[in-house]
């Protein structure tokens, strides 16, 4: 356990799924001096609204450290996500992988992935569980503008550009669903621990 | 009716309150004010509650119409400029951190360089705009809360809530205000401290830095001073992805910082050596492109005193 700063404290585990079970656990027992808990790829991050007591750190550091599975008691969602593999670099990956862009399309949306945490921007979901063929380092010149929906590619993620933005990633295709709406419940479609497969349309 | 009447809107003004809690999970970075504190003062100098939204500027204010039909009291904290508030043709300056009474008609000009990056200012009642997701600040990221999810505009007309519409003469005075000169950040280590080559905070703290002109709530970013060396800050290529606190300090490959501010993505993959002190988020968010600022050390124990300090100079609300 690591303290950042006045009032937050982080754990850094093993895994993605050891950072969500760690998160799940958390979730389902929430102090009330907690004002955030973010997963993150290998560690969660609990920020108190102000340095909190001796209590309540040890609280969190039991949390973090114990040993069930921190199965959430609402059930992970589930969702089939339709994609064109139509990407601008689709082409160019597969080469670069050294596949035919049909092999990248169907170990792409041949797996079932889970969504390890959210960050970059609202409703952006990394999503862990790339088939190890397709892990690539990113662009090594970020593009100024995705268009919303784009499925992409970086490093050992996936995830969907839920808004138009700058970004490093691969463009395999594109979704027409919306991924990010502030009036709907919930806001993201895609929350922590979720399961997600991608069927090519 | 309570109403503001956007005539100017300035550069970069958004309704903000304390920001949001429990949504990193979408995604969403807790926004608010960039010092929160000091928009807590200016609420309390109205007699608000310290969660009432009000407005935070950039470089230059809006002009403010009161477009409605009673009195009511506003306070500006975090610039020392004179607002000017113009009745029936005249102009008089108004008092900072000091609330003063806005009339049916009167016009509040805020546009002029505020001589500081940011400043906030808050209205009896508060902004009455919904709360989304828990919040009634500007998330511009996701395009929501506050008027729109985007910045204010010439011709829009804020709501303002039910309060007072006499003023108090309780003056705010800041006990973390920078005096005057090149500004000093104190710091605290920062998650990955011991991944770097060299001592990072001896790094930070052995020169002076320019804030670049690409700042924003999303970060305050910095740029070596012409003539001096290179700061020599090696961090490691990346990590993996973790949560962001504000003031964090992350150092991207090219080895120039940037001080995470409000609008932060709530994740982010580049090593962060360092952070600002809780109390001095207040002179962060206060810094403008081209200004100078140090860094130096601080204890984990002087910066909770420090920021405990700044909490106990806040004006005591008499209406509880």
């Amino acid at each position: 356990m690591k303290q950042v700063g006045e009032s937050a404290y982080l754990f850094e585990v093993a895994s993605s799924e050891a950072a969500l079970a760690v998160y799940l656990r958390m979730q389902d027992r929430a102090l009330p001096s907690v004002d955030e808990v973010v997963p993150g790829a290998a560690s969660v991050l609990v920020v108190f609204s102000e340095p909190p007591s001796q209590t309540d750190v040890a609280a969190i550091q039991e949390l973090a450290t114990a040993c069930d599975p921190g199965q959430s008691e609402t059930p992970a969602s589930e969702h089939e996500i339709g994609v064109h593999y139509d990407g601008p670099d689709l082409v160019p990956l597969a080469r670069a992988v050294g596949l035919h862009p049909d092999a990248v399309v169907e170990l792409h949306s041949q797996t079932r992935y889970r969504v390890a945490f959210l960050g970059f921007q609202p409703g952006f979901a990394y999503l862990s569980g790339l088939p190890r063929a397709l892990v690539t380092p990113r662009r090594e010149s970020p593009r100024t503008a995705i268009p919303p929906g784009s499925v992409a590619i970086g490093g050992a993620w996936t995830g969907i550009y839920p808004a138009e933005s700058p970004g490093g990633w691969h463009l395999l295709g594109s979704t027409d669903i919306c991924l990010f709406d502030a009036a709907h419940v919930p806001p993201s479609r895609l929350q922590p621990g979720d399961q997600v497969r991608f069927v090519a349309r | 009716m309570r109403r503001l009447l956007v005539k100017q809107p300035g550069p970069r003004t958004t309704v903000e309150d304390l920001g949001r809690r429990s949504v990193a999970r979408f995604g969403v970075p807790p926004g608010g004010a960039f010092d929160a504190l000091a928009l807590r003062a200016a609420n309390r100098l109205v007699g608000n509650p310290d969660d009432a939204a009000g407005l935070e500027m950039t470089l230059l204010g809006p002009n403010l119409e009161h477009a409605g039909d009673e009195p009511f009291a506003l306070a500006l904290v975090g610039t020392d400029v004179a607002a000017v508030r113009s009745r029936r043709g005249k102009k008089e300056p108004l008092p900072t951190h000091q609330a003063f009474l806005l009339e049916p008609g009167d016009v509040l000009r805020l546009a002029m360089p505020l001589r500081s990056a940011r400043a906030w200012l808050a209205v009896s009642g508060g902004i009455d705009v919904p709360a989304v997701l828990g919040g009634r600040g500007t998330c511009v990221s996701g395009a929501f809360g506050g008027i729109e999810g985007r910045l204010l505009r010439a011709g829009d007309t804020l709501a303002v809530g039910p309060g007072r519409s006499v003023t108090s003469h309780t003056i705010w005075k800041d006990p973390a205000s920078a005096p005057t000169g090149t500004t000093v950040l104190s710091l605290l280590p920062g998650p990955q401290i011991d991944a770097f080559e060299d001592n990072p905070i001896e790094r930070l703290c052995d020169r002076t830095w320019k804030v670049a002109p690409s700042s924003d709530r999303v970060g305050v970013r910095l740029e070596p001073v012409p003539g001096e060396k290179p700061a020599g800050l090696r961090p490691p290529k990346g990590i993996a992805p973790e949560g962001t606190t504000l003031g964090a300090i992350q150092v991207p490959p090219d080895g120039t910082p940037i001080l995470l501010g409000p609008d932060r993505p709530v994740t982010g993959g580049y090593a962060k050596p360092a952070l600002v002190a809780r109390a001095h988020i207040g002179r962060l968010a206060r810094l403008r492109p081209g200004e100078l600022l140090r860094f130096h050390p601080t204890t984990m124990s002087e910066a909770i005193e420090q920021e405990c300090a700044r909490r106990d100079s806040l004006p005591v609300n008499r209406d509880g």
